[in-house]
């Protein structure tokens, strides 16, 4: 496998795994995303973090897509 | 509070929601016009970011009962994300020091379809919303 190969197919595994916790929510085998998200809000510097996080997808997705 | 009274309750609420969806797909459907790396996009980001960073920050914290089920979940989702963090940070390192058609980042794979107008509508669209729930939790 190509190094191409290999750093998409990382993409790739990680976006499917995402999908299983997702679905797993759904059947409640796990917990949500937005009760983790509670959680991780609970305290002040969680909440920074889950912020930074979110600020950081729009950057990198919405203003620099290369 | 008798059942006469909860329509009058929930309709504001309903009118603020009513009024946020709107004013969402309103700017998602502004801010997809800005082009990629310009300041027009950097400016659109800022503000709702801004935003949601100072309305999420400033509520106090509060108490949640952290479950064994609760605990293990938000450990696989910290786990997932920073093992995606990681890959990320080492394809981004990849495509400065060997190249970005070897080691492209899932920001360049998914350059093609952020230029799409309708997608990154959509992709606007959903940001905003998920900061709108950052707001609302």
């Amino acid at each position: 496998m190509s190094s191409r190969e290999i750093t998409i197919a990382g993409f790739l595994v990680l976006g499917a795994v995402m999908v299983t916790l997702v679905a797993a929510s759904w059947t409640g085998r796990l917990p949500r995303v937005g009760e983790v998200v509670d959680l991780l809000g609970a305290r002040r510097s969680g909440r920074v973090l889950v912020v930074l996080a979110w600020w950081w997808l729009g950057w990198h997705f919405l203003v620099r897509t290369s | 509070m008798t059942a006469d009274d909860q329509p009058r309750y929930g309709t504001p609420r309903r009118a603020v929601v009513l009024v946020a969806t709107v004013a969402t797909a309103a700017y998602a459907a502004v801010a997809s016009t800005t082009g990629v790396n310009t300041v027009g996009a950097a400016v659109a980001v800022a503000v709702p970011g801004a935003t949601v960073a100072v309305l999420t920050l400033r509520r106090p914290s509060r108490l949640v009962r952290a479950e064994p089920v609760l605990r293990r979940g938000a450990a696989i989702w910290v786990v997932v994300a920073l093992t995606g963090l990681l890959w990320e940070a080492g394809a981004y390192l990849g495509e400065l020091t060997i190249g970005q058609y070897e080691h492209p980042t899932v920001s360049v794979l998914l350059a093609p379809l952020l230029h799409d107008q309708v997608v990154r509508f959509a992709a606007w669209s959903l940001w905003l919303y998920a900061g709108w729930r950052l707001i609302r939790r």
